[in-house]
């Protein structure tokens, strides 16, 4: 078989799967992040600082593994760019952090949250002016508001980030293609989307904050986010597949149950996310949920949206409940537990078996860990789940 | 706090209208479909810069 047939092969496994459909086997789609150069013998300073690393170890890990697909890079941030600009909220392996750690992102205290809650006004008026003058700014340690001095550093920030940004942006797309043409692996995602609720508390009024304002504020909560709506949006669909073949990448992070109440949930974070991926769907792109931490309260919710338009992501929720509810109309990806990956091979074999025989059998679904595979993970057990799902998932 | 640079109704993808542009040039000798369309699209990079700063990084 060519490498070109490879990829068509494993394509049609991953894209037959993902619009709930019975493949000739279970595909593998492992999100491995620091795992992929922690195997490559890179550390991750190297991987994440110099991109260059990052693009080895992947194409290291797709040729050495029988995975159908990966992301292109999980590793997704390179801090050379973040530096460039000067970001404040992130931890950069080698600087902030010890060089064998992955990034992080810092959180301010409520009282330094980037954005003030006196400010929704502001930012409901006019979100891209609120970015680019007041909010950028403020996350950056090198560039001023409009009216403050002018510094050769805030020019260099500016003039650097966006070349960065072009620059990276060209290095996935080349990383995509080398994954196919090198080792015939698909790229398993494309483009990016982030509900605007979770947004606010990532990146604007923290997680504290969010939590007074919901309380407070909550009408300023609703028109904020819908204010983003139209621009979270355009986003993704900008940075879909042009194919449409794999899915935008929709990392779900705070804004589930106990995390916000119930019906903040169905009042602010369904309505300003529900349309932004009936839109998505009406382009022919779906979106994958990556459902971090556990958002089975909302699973009936969730359902409403058109069959196929997702693939539904369990990080630390129930995978059976899921596919009780979710099996007539999503494919499902994950649900095998991280911690499996400290412990023994035959472990992380056992638990793909409960969950192949559990949601598996009609097809419809894409073996996974549940998070992110970071540099923790052994590699004889990641080995354990390629080679098992290989063995025991043909249809 | 300076927010003048704020404005209402910017619509997703523009940083600064093409409307606004055009006040500021007094003569299009050539096409200005043209001078437009390159206007927007570089105008549009600017606007993905600052929303991939805050949805990617």
């Amino acid at each position: 078989m060519t490498t070109e047939e490879l990829y068509q092969s494993r394509l049609k496994r991953y894209v037959t799967a993902m619009r709930n459909g019975k493949p000739d086997m279970i595909p593998i789609r492992p999100f491995v992040a620091e795992f992929a150069s922690q195997y490559a013998g890179y550390t991750a300073q190297q991987a994440t600082h110099d991109y260059r690393y990052a693009v080895k170890a992947y194409l290291k890990c797709a040729h050495d593994f029988d995975w159908d697909a990966i992301p292109a890079n999980m590793i997704y941030c390179w801090t050379g760019l973040v530096q460039a600009i000067g970001l404040t909220y992130y931890g950069i392996p080698g600087i902030d952090l010890p060089p064998q750690v992955g990034f992080q992102y810092k959180e301010p205290p409520e009282e330094k949250a980037f954005m003030p809650p006196e400010d929704y006004d502001l930012l409901i008026a006019d979100p891209t002016g609120y970015l680019f003058n007041i909010w950028l700014p403020q996350v950056s340690s090198e560039i001023q508001r409009p009216g403050q001095p002018i510094s050769e550093r805030h020019n260099l920030a500016l003039l650097k980030g966006g070349m960065a940004m072009t620059e990276y942006f060209n290095v996935l797309g080349n990383l995509a293609q080398s994954l196919q043409t090198e080792c015939g692996t698909v790229s398993a995602i494309c483009g990016i989307l982030k509900a605007p609720l979770d947004i606010l508390a990532d990146k604007l009024r923290g997680y504290y904050g969010l939590a007074n304002d919901l309380c407070y504020q909550p009408k300023k909560v609703l028109e904020a986010c819908e204010a983003m709506m139209p621009h979270l949006l355009q986003v993704a669909l900008d940075s879909a597949d042009p194919k449409k073949q794999v899915p935008i990448g929709f990392w779900m992070h705070r804004s589930c149950v106990p995390l916000i109440s119930h019906d903040h949930f169905q009042n602010i974070f369904w309505p300003t996310l529900k349309p932004i991926i009936e839109e998505i769907w009406k382009h022919g792109n779906q979106v994958l949920f990556y459902a971090e931490g556990n958002w089975d309260h909302h699973l009936e919710t969730f359902r409403e949206l058109p069959a196929g338009s997702i693939i539904y992501h369990v990080d630390r929720g129930d995978i059976f409940l899921a596919h009780q509810i979710f099996g007539d109309k999503f494919c499902l990806s994950g649900g095998i537990p991280n911690d499996l990956f400290h412990r023994e091979p035959e472990e992380v074999k056992a638990y793909c078996k409960k969950v192949i025989d559990g949601v598996a059998q009609d097809g419809g679904y894409i073996m996974d860990a549940g998070a992110i595979i970071q540099n923790d993970a052994r590699v004889d057990c990641i080995q354990a789940l390629t080679e098992f799902t290989r063995e025991y998932g043909q249809y | 706090m300076e927010n003048h640079h704020l404005k209402t109704g910017r619509t997703p993808g523009v940083f600064l209208p093409w409307d606004e542009e055009r006040k500021r040039i007094p003569q299009i000798t050539g096409d200005e479909t043209i001078v437009r369309e390159v206007w927007e699209n570089t105008d549009r990079l600017a606007w993905t810069f600052v929303w991939h700063i805050l949805v990617s990084f």
